[in-house]
């Protein structure tokens, strides 16, 4: 657990963040967002102690950080950058391997850690004899993102790490990142301009504006219930409905039974994929099929206008 | 237009133009009664025939040299070429000053012309163009070298330059040139030392304490733009003094002249050079790869080894080739307040007018700064490596 009581900082007399409290539940995916100097990665980086506060306390795991060596707290929790800051001079595997040599691990556990790391983040291993700048920007981060989990830390915080990445790349990472989150007990704070990253990855979210925190919940809870007119607007205004119909998968509102449409869908995919296949196939009703194509049975286009009790 | 052969190589075709019109125009040979005798000039022509022919078909070979096609082909066309250039001139001139000499008195001295300079100088360029664009690897390149070097050294063991006023000036001083060269290095090493001591301490305070870096700067500059000679002279009575007042200094042999005045001013001459390219090299260290680097619990040491000083390397390396480069020329000037060194042939012979024997201070010292911008270039390429 991360907890942030009245934490205040100022750069050079600027507020950069003002009386900031969170709590920060172990296992969640955490996600901290606001408009560009909002005070979101000062927040983060006062978590492992890269700032220090100018007033109030933070709490890793029940423990005062200004009590621990910084070096020792930066080396328990990983630490991504939009720009990866991958060393120039190391190949991808020296670099997956910073922390575990930090922390003077064996070579044969570094080995072995470092195959669990390629087949974890699906990294090709022609790539880890590279230097950074034989890689790609996509290729860079995947590899930012397994030395930032090289020492397996409970906390990783990630500052906009894929911002700057094409498309294909982002969604690519956002899965592998989410599906890694999914299947362990890591807490991940994540900082993002984003919206659509945040909602597609969070499940705890924070809107911050001009170093405050305006409101903390749950995704569904913010979207249905914006605090305010900033929140409101953050959030994507007008296309508030569709973005709530991205947090809630077909299986919610699925009818089971026998099913009549020709058009199928997986019953994993959202609401909005949904809607977005109606609309292409201009029919008000979709067959929902399981990962192996087996029919389970159908959804109505009705059912998602009337979708209220499934959030 | 289809039977005009393609110019591949404008430079090589420049140098061998510099070679014929050198060749037609200037002495290649002076031959002089004694030291100060306005001496005669001989043209290659008139040096032996076998020789001036192996020059001058070097020359063509250049010329044709940068018609040949792919570079690794033209290449080898210009080191032959140019070896032939080479080995015509010093053979040349040595069997050409063997046949003078035999007419004249034992004072007479015959000395290398304009001709003879350029031609080698034609040729030595032209082996490092070729070295470059062939593209060749560090172990071609020091073999390249090496055979270069052996072939002068067998000719000199031959007695093929024992006539020409170099060679003879040079079996003058033989007994002290070892030494003196010795000296010189000694100068160039201890000044570059004690740079890189007081230099690293200095880089560490500037990027510490940035209200420091004007006022270190402005300090390092105003001995870069003190003259040279003023430098070694000014330090003479301070020196003096301070060695008068404590006799530990004074049995340390170090006084008002002599090599530690010597290093202290190449040392002066060296901070500037040294801490700017320290300096611009470290702070020059991208910044995110710093804060990826803290931020994941590296501490100040373990940053600064693994991450800062290989980063910088390069223009660490880059700053310690300029300063001995620097170094190894200044020395040359500090034979005047008597710390000896290669210096003290140039102001030897600038003293008895004999040009010769300033050559044999001024080619080592021109020797040993290509070498050392050799080795540090190497070093370089090594660093960049992986960058």
């Amino acid at each position: 657990m991360i907890e942030l009581r009245n934490v205040t900082k100022n750069f050079a007399a600027v507020p950069a963040v003002f009386d900031f409290s969170l709590k920060i539940e172990s296992g969640s995916f955490f996600v901290l967002v606001g408009p560009s100097g909002c005070g979101k990665s000062t927040v983060l980086r006062m978590i492992n102690a890269m700032i220090v506060p100018d007033k109030g306390q933070i709490e890793v795991h029940g423990q005062d950080i200004r009590a621990i060596e910084p070096e020792k707290l930066r080396r328990g929790i990983g630490y991504v950058i939009q720009s990866a800051g991958l060393f120039p001079h190391w190949t991808a595997a020296d670099n997956i391997l910073a922390v575990p040599r930090l922390l003077k691990w064996s070579a044969s556990q570094c080995a072995a850690r470092l195959d669990a790391l390629v087949a974890l983040l699906r990294i090709d291993p022609a790539l880890l004899s590279r230097y950074p700048r034989q890689l790609s920007g996509g290729q860079q981060q995947r590899i930012g993102v397994a030395r930032a989990l090289a020492a397996d830390p409970d906390i990783v915080l990630m500052d906009e790490p894929f911002a700057a990445l094409d498309p294909v790349s982002r969604v690519a990472l956002q899965d592998e990142i989410r599906a890694i989150h999914a299947r362990s007990a890591k807490t991940i704070v994540f900082v993002t301009h984003d919206m659509d990253e945040a909602l597609r990855l969070a499940t705890g979210l924070a809107v911050m504006n001009n170093g405050r925190l305006i409101q903390t919940g749950a995704p569904a809870a913010i979207l249905l219930a914006p605090a305010d007119e900033f929140v409101r607007g953050f959030l994507g205004g007008d296309d508030l409905q569709l973005r709530l119909l991205d947090l809630v998968p077909v299986r919610k509102l699925m009818k089971q039974g026998k099913a009549t449409a020709a058009a199928t869908i997986i019953v994993g995919a959202s609401l909005k994929e949904a809607l977005n296949l109606m609309l292409a196939r201009r029919c008000s009703s979709l067959c929902v099929v399981d990962e192996n194509g087996a029919r389970l049975g159908e959804i109505h286009l009705n059912d998602i206008i009337a979708r209220r009790d499934a959030i | 237009m289809a039977l005009m052969p393609k110019l591949h190589d404008r430079v090589l075709l420049t140098l061998s133009f510099v070679g014929f019109a050198v060749v037609f125009s200037g002495g290649f040979l002076n031959d002089a009664q004694n030291r100060l005798a306005k001496g005669v000039a001989y043209s290659l022509f008139q040096a032996p025939a076998y020789e001036a022919a192996a020059a001058m078909a070097g020359l063509c070979g250049l010329a044709l040299a940068s018609f040949v096609w792919g570079e690794r082909h033209r290449a080898f066309a210009t080191i032959l070429a140019a070896a032939l250039i080479l080995w015509g001139s010093l053979a040349g001139a040595g069997h050409f000053a063997a046949i003078l000499m035999q007419a004249g008195t034992p004072a007479a001295r015959t000395s290398l012309g304009l001709t003879f300079w350029i031609l080698a100088s034609v040729a030595i360029l032209a082996i490092v163009d070729a070295v470059q664009r062939g593209n060749f690897g560090f172990p071609a390149r020091v073999c390249i070298g090496a055979a270069f070097c052996a072939g002068f050294l067998a000719m000199a063991a031959a007695g093929d330059f024992d006539h020409l006023a170099l060679a003879r000036e040079f079996s003058n001083i033989k007994g002290i040139f070892a030494s003196e060269l010795w000296r010189h290095l000694g100068l160039v090493g201890a000044a570059v030392i004690a740079a890189l001591m007081i230099g690293a301490p200095l880089t560490v305070l500037v990027l510490r304490k940035k209200a420091m870096a004007g006022f270190v700067f402005a300090s390092l500059g105003i001995v870069q733009t003190i003259p040279s000679i003023a430098l070694f002279g000014v330090l003479i009575a301070p020196m003096t003094k301070l060695s008068e007042e404590l006799p530990l200094l004074r049995e340390l042999g170090i006084n008002g002249t002599g090599p530690a005045p010597a290093i202290l001013a190449l040392t002066l001459y060296s901070l500037l050079p040294l801490v700017r390219s320290f300096h611009t090299g470290l702070s020059e260290v991208a910044l995110e790869v710093k804060d990826a680097a803290t931020a994941i619990g590296f501490d100040a040491r373990q940053m600064f080894i693994a991450v800062e000083l290989p980063l910088a390397l390069p223009a660490l390396l880059s700053g310690l080739r300029v300063v001995t480069i620097q170094a190894i020329g200044l020395a040359s000037v500090a034979a005047l307040i008597g710390a000896g060194g290669l210096g003290t042939f140039i102001f030897q012979g600038i003293g008895q007018y004999a040009l010769d024997l300033v050559l044999m201070g001024a080619l080592p010292v021109i020797l040993l700064a290509l070498l050392a911008n050799f080795v540090f270039e190497t070093l370089l390429g090594l660093a960049r490596r992986n960058l």
